[in-house]
């Protein structure tokens, strides 16, 4: 059976994989666009080079993918509230009488479909919000069996000593907050650099000790890159208040510190990436719409550039 | 579910933020913690150092994560293997499982997800 190997703009490398598994991760959305494939692992080519791989990477036709992308959010919907009167064992297709772990097993497994992180980013807005909805819904089921007992009660009469009683379930010694489920709590997938364009936007920042005001160097759709002489932990949580030009009410979103960058280089200074973790709707199509009118700015440009030269 | 006592687990991401935090959550439950950017890094430590357990991702620079599950079982046969990916179809998960991983956690992830997938892999 052939085998390919495929690498991403980073140079990510993923093999060996038969051509199954690859029709698969891009009918599923998990790959990012591919820049090279191989067929040993060693020696690269173009993605278009592959004859067989063509179909497996032709894009679907926008109004077909459209047309599919809504009847996926009817369809999100009808589970949801169907999710919302289920006992809990049911949403999440456990025995009834599961405890807590149990529960929460299947839980991780379910919910991270729903993940804002796994909606493709030109998802139509009623996708979207299925997406967050369903989440959500998961998400206080989840806090709801978060009451039950740890374990699974066993089925037979007890006879066993007091001391084997579920309630000796060993706690971890160090006191963690208990979890919310909330999209902020899932970490793992950074779409770093994949939309960024260049901004000059004000950003306040107000819960590191102190008050610091930035200008924006530059923005993606899932977060922005701040210039600063300061590199804060990665992990900190933000509260942000950006101010764009031509839009008299801020922006206030919160954020967690990705990356950073600790040494000024020519093409990026000193400084550090946040990820939203979160922004009303109505902000993010702001922030979703000022990339792209950014993006297509951009392409305009250098096709006027590329035509300048040519002529010459 | 008990306990597990400290082990060393070696951390295996391309994205720093990703080691990082895993670090940190691996620390807090007693474990000793390594670090490996790639797959070759990987390979070399686990070579070396012979960890209890490896979390690994599958998608990273120079050398796939999905190539070297072998080559890890082949160095330390006794190291125990948990993906972290969000390649999660069933088909790359059945490749990682038959190929000898033990487990597999999709991205994103929770933290108590880490911790329980962590326990049970080290108690099996």
């Amino acid at each position: 059976m052939a085998r390919y190997w495929i690498a991403d703009m980073k140079g990510r490398v993923l093999g060996p994989v038969t051509l199954d598994a690859l029709h698969e991760l891009v009918g599923h959305r998990r790959l990012p666009p591919i820049a090279r494939i191989s067929r040993d692992g060693g020696a690269w080519a173009a993605a278009d080079t592959y004859p067989e791989l063509l179909a497996v990477f032709a894009r679907v036709a926008e109004a077909q993918r459209r047309a599919q992308q809504v009847q996926e959010a009817e369809q999100l919907r009808l589970e949801t509230d169907l999710a919302r009167e289920k006992p809990l064992h049911e949403v999440f297709g456990v025995p009834a009488g599961s405890g807590r772990d149990v529960i929460r097993g299947a839980y991780f497994v379910m919910v991270k479909r729903f993940h804002p992180d796994r909606v493709p980013r030109d998802s139509p807005p009623e996708l979207r919000s299925a997406y967050e909805e369903m989440f959500e819904l998961l998400a206080s089921r989840m806090r709801e069996a978060d009451k039950l007992p740890a374990a699974t009660p066993p089925p037979a009469p007890a006879a066993a000593p007091a001391s084997a009683a579920p309630a000796s379930q060993p706690r971890s010694a160090a006191p963690t907050p208990a979890p919310t489920y909330g999209p902020e709590e899932f970490v793992g997938i950074e779409r770093r650099g994949e939309d960024r364009v260049e901004a000059n936007v004000r950003v306040t920042i107000r819960n590191v000790a102190m008050f610091s005001d930035h200008y924006l160097l530059n923005i993606s759709m899932g977060g922005v890159f701040l210039a600063s002489k300061e590199v804060l932990p990665l992990g900190t949580m933000l509260d942000l208040i950006f101010q764009f030009e031509g839009r008299k009410a801020p922006i206030h979103a919160e954020g967690r510190v990705v990356w950073e960058n600790a040494e000024d280089r020519p093409k990026q200074p000193r400084g550090f990436g946040v990820k939203f973790t979160k922004l009303e709707p109505e902000d993010r199509t702001f922030v979703e719409d000022f990339v792209r009118d950014a993006q297509a700015r951009l392409a305009r440009e250098a096709k006027e550039k590329e035509k300048a030269r040519s002529g010459r | 579910m008990a306990t597990a006592p400290s082990a060393s687990i070696l951390v295996v991401d391309d994205d720093r933020f990703i080691r990082e935090l895993l670090r940190r959550y691996l620390s807090a439950q007693g474990h000793s913690v390594l670090e490996a950017s790639d797959g070759d890094q990987a390979l070399a430590t686990v070579t070396s150092h012979k960890p209890t357990l490896v979390l690994l991702d599958l998608f990273m620079p120079h050398r796939s994560g999905l190539e070297i599950i072998p080559e890890i079982k082949r160095a330390s046969p006794e190291t125990r293997i948990l993906v972290l990916s969000s390649l999660d179809t069933a088909t790359l998960v059945d490749q990682a499982m038959q190929n000898g991983a033990s487990g597999f956690i999709s991205k994103p992830f929770h933290r108590l997800e880490i911790i329980e997938a962590v326990q049970k892999a080290l108690a099996s």
